[in-house]
């Protein structure tokens, strides 16, 4: 190898260096100049994939670049997590999924090929959705006072679940008020629904998305909402804690997430974007119309509650009797 | 009120819009040609299809699969008697009258009488699904998990012990559909179960992928090597050779009659879908006709009686599947599988929760059926050429179908993956003479008799009498015990009037 060749090889490798070095930060610069991904867990029409793609479409708006729902459902929302851990950390593929999988599949699962916590960042957090306690339109209860009571005397008491949510809502309740019930698992809702309005079941803690027109028509009846505060959709309604139960809170919330190691100028712009969504009027409507509540957290809160909530599943997850897999 | 005729008025109005009308067409359209080709059979028509429908509305989705169901029925005659191609199973006995009349110029005569009584027999069933519905949705609240889960025993049981060819075949693949069935999270427990730690397996194994790997790749693997050239020669006719004579038509009004009255018999027992209904049909014509001799040799009989039942048999199958959410033949498991992806829960209650889907399927069977009549008459030509389709452009075509309607249901490759091994799988059965349709039936039905069976007992504190205790269930027991029972004794006294197997493995 001459000398010439030599120094032509050395230019080249520099300039490789150089282009390695400046790309990183030119396409934090001109991010996004291609297709944003959204993958979540749940099917194309769910409501969760409504949920999602409201908010897609304004952030299409904001970042002038097409924003691109990728459904992955199965394995209780877990593909979606894994193709978004395994991702390029370069903000085109992101994640929206529900606290139940960030803090409950951490307890529920013994091998998953990702850590929930240490593989992907908090970028916002912008719904919460409202559980509501339901029980038979027929039944003589008329609040959560009169159900732990019927509870406390009953013996074999039914509960019933269509999700883990659920579930676990279901076991919380349980525990702070101090009655036993068997759960009865439910793949579908709608046999789930015969089984609560024929009174089969004493109870069931369902989803607000769509529980909440079942209570307004009267088809179910509502005791109380799972979240802090009322939700708008079901304004009548008391809250747990209003209703008696005291530290109940138990409130399915919706956050958007990175893969580890995403370049925080790209999360600081996509968290931006999303803050400036949940704000609209025209949200708030949106959510209301759903069952759903506005929470505008930051990326840092979000890590926060997240990460605060992880001892409540874990006792939850335990208390159940769930053997994680 | 009494009969669904209020119904039926809102279902025509949903079966009236117009993209309703164009799914309707494109099923029916789509149902003729496969109904014609050989090689392409319903089942793997609707599950290249099935990937087409999941951005559509259920409503349109579900007509326009039923419209390829029953729209294949009117295809597979003319097979039948221009070519004597037994393209489509219950079109087989077709043949034996339909192709020697051809011989005798009189094709076109046996297509008009086919036309006549697959009208009529349509017509019969669908009113009769118009009569049933309105007592099934009477009751269907009173449908908890006990009776759900005595309803499905009673439709694995049929399925498998009256599926075609070995009744012990029959029930092997059945199990095989069980354990597939089994496969994923346990609901109950959350407890994984023969996933091998695949994630993807977590949900169980996708209905998509294990449909079409059956139905579409395992039948394209054993089309490929069977396509013999095809001869055309008696195919050429015009519309005014399909007017009957009047001596033809008095001939076959009462087979067409009979013919119904059979298909629609066999519709109402579970696992006894349109193939058997037409075999039944033309032995019970030629067992009472004073001229036996003439069958096979150009009996229009034998061509009116088999068609109508197979109509009217089509028709009536949709009853128990869309009633009771129990399919009559694999092309039903696959149809009840379309409602599940489309997240509608097949059972009793569809009549009342889903009333849209149900009364305009019923509205849209009029619409289909007329659509057909007129598309038959003139284009029969255009389907004989569609023959000349060459396979090497129509398969691979199919096959890319299959694979990207497989990504498509959860954007995931693994799928593609599983619809391959399936693929293969179906068809090692297939050249081992197992049927594959049971596995479907397994598939579709054990997960919800286990699920239901396991909740009814929670209900129940455990106690296994209330599956006796409960009258509805009570009584689908017993019939559960009764079609046990007759096959046995049937078995035991030896095979008398079977139908010849030969000629049911001929698709």
């Amino acid at each position: 190898m001459n000398c010439w060749q030599r120094g032509a090889r050395k230019i080249l490798l520099g300039l490789i260096a150089l282009v390695a070095l400046v790309a990183p930060a030119a396409a934090q610069d001109n991010y996004p100049n291609q297709p944003i991904h959204v993958v979540i867990g749940f099917a194309a029409g769910s409501g969760a994939d409504i949920l999602t793609r409201y908010f897609t479409d304004k952030l299409q708006s904001l970042a002038k670049q097409p924003v691109i729902v990728d459904n992955k459902p199965g394995a209780t929302g877990n593909i979606a997590l894994r193709a978004v851990a395994e991702a390029k950390p370069d903000g085109y593929t992101l994640l929206f999924s529900a606290n139940s999988n960030m803090a409950g599949s951490r307890y529920l699962f013994k091998d998953l090929p990702f850590d929930t916590i240490k593989d992907f960042t908090p970028i916002a957090s912008f719904a919460q959705i409202a559980f509501v306690m339901v029980v038979s339109p027929k039944s003589p209860l008329n609040s959560i006072a009169d159900l732990t009571a019927y509870l406390k005397k009953k013996q074999g008491a039914l509960s019933g679940y269509t999700n883990q949510t659920g579930q676990l809502s279901t076991e919380y309740y349980k525990q702070l008020a101090g009655v036993t019930t068997t759960p009865v698992a439910y793949k579908a809702t709608p046999d789930a629904m015969r089984d609560i309005i024929e009174g089969q079941l004493d109870f069931m803690i369902i989803d607000g998305t769509f529980g909440a027109a079942q209570v307004r028509q009267g088809q179910l009846k509502a005791l109380a909402v799972t979240t802090a505060q009322r939700s708008p959709s079901l304004p009548d309604v008391p809250t747990m804690q209003e209703a008696g139960i005291a530290n109940f809170e138990f409130s399915p919330w919706w956050a958007a997430y990175a893969p580890k190691g995403t370049p925080q100028p790209i999360l600081d712009k996509l968290q931006n974007w999303i803050l400036q969504v949940t704000p609209l009027p025209e949200t708030a409507q949106f959510l209301k119309d759903n069952g759903a509540i506005p929470q505008n957290d930051t990326g840092p809160q979000a890590d926060a509650r997240l990460k605060a909530e992880l001892p409540k599943w874990e006792s939850l997850v335990k208390a159940a009797g769930i053997e994680p897999q | 009120m009494d009969t669904g005729f209020g119904d039926l008025i809102h279902g025509f109005g949903v079966a009236l819009q117009w993209q309703n009308l164009v799914y309707c067409l494109i099923g029916v359209l789509a149902g003729n040609l496969v109904g014609v080709l050989p090689g392409m059979g319903v089942l793997s028509a609707i599950s290249i299809l099935l990937p087409l429908t999941y951005g559509m509305p259920p409503v349109g989705a579900v007509l326009m699969l039923a419209g390829l169901a029953y729209g294949a029925q009117y295809g597979g005659a003319i097979c039948s008697i221009l070519l004597n191609l037994p393209c489509h199973p219950p079109h087989a006995v077709t043949c034996l009258d339909g192709f020697p009349l051809t011989k005798q110029g009189k094709g076109g005569t046996a297509l008009g009488i086919t036309m006549m009584g697959a009208v009529f027999g349509a017509a019969f069933g669908i009113i009769q699904m118009i009569f049933t519905a309105p007592y099934i949705a009477r009751i269907a609240f009173s449908f908890g998990s006990a009776e759900i889960c005595s309803l499905m025993l009673l439709g694995l049981l049929a399925g498998s012990t009256l599926a075609k060819g070995s009744p012990l075949k029959g029930v092997a693949m059945t199990i095989l559909g069980l354990l597939l069935g089994l496969v994923g999270q346990d609901a109950n427990t959350g407890v994984e179960r023969f996933t091998f730690g695949i994630i993807d397996l977590d949900d169980g194994v996708e209905l998509v992928a294990l449909s079409l790997g059956l139905f579409g790749i395992a039948e394209f693997l054993r089309g490929v090597n069977n396509t013999a050239p095809i001869d055309t020669a008696y195919a050429k006719l015009g519309v005014s050779d399909m007017r009957p004579s009047r001596a033809d038509m008095k001939r076959a009004a009462f087979p067409i009659l009979r013919g119904t009255l059979i298909g629609s018999l066999c519709s109402m027992i579970p696992g006894t879908g349109p193939t058997i209904a037409s075999f039944v049909a033309y032995a019970a014509e030629k067992k009472i006709s004073k001229t036996p001799e003439r069958f096979g040799h150009g009996a229009i009989e034998g061509v009116a009686a088999p068609e109508s039942s197979t109509h009217s048999s089509v028709q009536g199958d949709f009853i128990p599947t869309m009633s009771l959410g129990i399919p009559g033949d694999a092309v039903m498991a696959l149809l009840l599988g379309a409602l599940i992806i489309h997240g509608v829960q097949p059972g009793p209650r569809l009549i009342i929760e889903h009333a849209d889907i149900f009364w305009g399927l019923i509205a849209s069977f009029w619409i289909g059926n007329l659509m057909l009549i007129f598309l038959n008459v003139p284009m029969i030509g255009i389907w004989v050429k569609m023959l000349m389709v060459p396979y090497r452009f129509l398969f691979p075509s199919a096959l890319f179908f299959i694979c990207i309607g497989v990504f498509a249901a959860k954007n995931t490759l693994f799928d593609v993956g599983t619809t391959l091994f399936f693929g293969l799988f179906g068809y090692l059965l297939l050249l081992l003479r197992f049927e594959p349709a049971p596995i479907l039936l397994g598939f579709v039905l054990g997960p919800r008799f286990e699920e239901n069976f396991r909740r009814a007992l929670v209900i129940a504190h455990g106690d296994l009498n209330t599956f006796v205790e409960r009258p509805i269930s009570a009584v689908f027991l017993a019939l559960c015990l009764l079609l046990v029972g007759t096959q046995v004794w049937v078995r035991l006294r030896g095979p008398k009037t079977r139908i010849p197997t030969t000629l049911l493995e001929t698709e």
